[in-house]
């Protein structure tokens, strides 16, 4: 018999070879498949089934169906938290369009209006938190709660998001089920995220500078922030920690060209409320592995990554400076799985021929499958304007080269 | 230690409490505006912009200095004004319309505005026709173009293409720049400029003044 998709995940984490290099194909919201690009892909195809669940409206990404997931021979499924972005939950689903006009579902309270000028705007509680610009893909934050925040007082007045029990039970119930339906390894997605919380609540730019301006107030912040997170994870993983093989949290760090903050201001202002989170998992469910989506140019900060109890880094931003594919597999491999950089999103897949796009993944594959510790994705979210052509190639490269 | 000097370090270490202070005593000292500027504060925005290249400081540093050099240029350019000297030139620069990302273009500006540029920022989610009313306002000679995605960097085509049908093109100095925007792109496109960074780009732009 066969080698389960768990299992061969299981044994990538383990860095040991498998049969073939696992494959994720949208199953972390960073992994993900734009819904119109989702679309044309089924329909070139000629999968005239299911249908599109757009669960993620932050991002515009759809749940890939358990027929896709066949056709790639995709490995990996994910545990969803209840309300994947801007606190709209996806237990209830209606009817809806996407910007190209063909069809999806989508969460029932995701209800965008549109304005005068045709920007469509998200509200909550009357408070305008996301836009959609008109002729646009996304949607973007709006609400910064801590903007004006001054003092610690200031900020102690304004709730943070704890987990209910209501979100406890569900996620429960939905590991188990996926655990017990599927022979997929499982993805939980928890976030713990301390730097992109901060640009989110502050603004991005004034959490940039109230760091290097007024390190205290922030301490103050994070430390709140991640009392919270650890309450939360204690909960969480009592519920799904027995069903989910990696536990997922992120933290972009980096820019095109560089660290997005020194190396000096990682170790003081954020590597202190990584640790505590990813080490408390290593030491509380040692199965579960600690995964990082981190995005951009952060070779500098790895090796206090994997001290902070990294384990498995995501995606591997190979158009950012010094990402080099060899340099990291042969420095880093040993104690980290790589989880992307199977093929550049920037150029390869936007502006790459299919010929291109094959050669590419198998050179990556080639780099990083040694020894296992490698589960193949591109290297970000597939875009809306992808051609469905090049998304066959990319995976069935995937397929063809990751096999041991 | 020399005041012009002592600006020149508050702007380097983003000392923006005692930068009003600072160039207060200059001026009392018989430094002219001019000199301030050039001698001071331009001096100090050049050392950033080369320390973040170099890697040795990051953007919460740099934002820290540009937030000084925004008090800094505001007191000096009134004083500036009313002595009748105009600025350097013109820069117009914006976020792509569908796009809603803005921290490099803020960063471009910052670094425009550090080499004596007067910037003209139109925000993000820019259309064509608003690229193109600004240079027909302010007769600014440079748009600077900034997008984050892949899937909006193609609207940058579009604007090159308005400002050719509108006659205007050969006015200008188009540039082009962000996360996915690489100098092939530029190229076929036909932006004017393509640089890696907010840096390089401030530095070629000021090397256009006057050609």
């Amino acid at each position: 018999m066969g080698m389960t998709s768990r299992q061969r995940v299981r044994l990538a984490l383990e860095h040991k070879e498998a049969d073939r290099v696992p494959i994720d194909f949208g199953a972390m919201r960073s992994t993900g498949i734009q819904a119109i690009a989702y679309n044309n892909l089924k329909d070139y195809l000629g999968m005239k089934k299911g249908q599109t669940k757009l669960y993620d409206i932050y991002q515009q990404l759809a749940e890939p169906e358990d027929f896709m997931l066949e056709r790639f021979h995709a490995d990996v499924v994910q545990l969803h938290r209840k309300a994947p972005a801007f606190g709209i939950d996806i237990m209830e689903w209606k009817n809806d369009t996407l910007p190209d006009g063909s069809p999806c579902i989508s969460p029932k309270n995701f209800l965008p209006i549109t304005d005068k000028d045709g920007h469509k705007i998200l509200y909550s509680n009357g408070i305008p938190v996301a836009k959609m610009p008109k002729g646009g893909l996304y949607y973007d934050k709006l609400y910064h709660p801590f903007k004006d925040c001054k003092t610690k007082e200031d900020i102690d007045k304004i709730p943070m998001g704890v987990m209910t029990d209501e979100e406890l039970d569900y996620l429960e119930k939905e590991a188990k089920r996926l655990y017990e339906t599927t022979d997929k390894a499982i993805l939980g997605t928890f976030g713990g995220n301390i730097i992109e919380k901060g640009e989110s609540d502050w603004g991005f730019e004034n959490f940039l500078f109230l760091m290097a301006s007024d390190p205290d107030l922030i301490h103050h912040y994070l430390t709140r922030l991640t009392d919270t997170y650890m309450d939360n994870l204690e909960k969480y993983l009592a519920r799904v920690g027995d069903y989910i093989d990696v536990i997922q949290f992120g933290d972009d760090l980096g820019s095109q060209s560089n660290s997005l903050i020194s190396k000096r201001m990682y170790k003081n202002m954020i590597k202190p409320y990584h640790q505590r989170q990813y080490q408390w998992v290593q030491k509380h469910y040692p199965k579960v592995k600690v995964f990082l989506h981190s995005c951009g140019s952060i070779v500098n900060l790895i090796p206090d990554l994997i001290e902070a109890g990294v384990q498995v880094l995501n995606p591997i931003q190979l158009s950012a400076k010094g990402m080099d594919p060899e340099f990291l597999k042969e420095e880093y491999g040993k104690d980290l799985v790589f989880w992307g950089g199977g093929i550049d999103t920037q150029q390869t897949l936007t502006h790459g021929s299919p010929e291109e796009i094959e050669e590419e993944v198998k050179r990556l594959t080639n780099i990083f499958k040694k020894d296992g510790g490698f589960v193949f994705t591109q290297v970000h979210n597939i875009q809306a304007n992808i051609a469905p052509n090049k998304i066959v190639t990319m995976f069935d490269a995937a397929y063809k080269y990751g096999k041991y | 230690m020399d005041t012009l000097k002592e600006i020149t370090n508050a702007i380097i270490d983003g000392k923006n409490n005692e930068i009003t202070h600072l160039i207060n005593d200059a001026l009392s000292e018989g430094y002219g505006a001019l000199t301030i500027l050039n001698e001071g504060l331009i001096p100090g925005m050049d050392e950033v912009g080369k320390l973040w290249n170099e890697g040795e400081i990051f953007i919460p540093e740099v934002l820290i200095s540009a937030r000084t050099m925004t008090t800094a240029s505001t007191l000096i350019e009134e004083v500036l004004l009313s002595e009748g000297h105009k600025p350097i030139a013109k820069a117009i620069i914006g976020t792509v319309k569908g796009d809603l990302h803005d921290i490099g273009k803020n960063l471009v500006g910052m670094m425009l505005k550090g080499k004596g540029f007067d910037v003209i920022d139109l925000g993000v989610d820019v259309s064509k026709e608003q690229y193109l009313e600004a240079v027909k306002e302010s007769g600014a000679r440079f748009v600077v173009c900034s997008s984050l995605i892949t899937t909006t960097m193609t609207y940058m085509e579009e604007v090159i293409d308005y400002f050719k049908q509108e006659g205007l093109k050969d006015e200008v100095v188009i540039a082009c720049g962000g996360a996915p925007v690489t100098q092939a792109f530029a190229d076929k496109i036909g932006a004017d400029v393509y640089t890696d960074d907010a840096v390089s780009l401030a530095k070629t732009l000021l090397e256009m003044v006057g050609k």
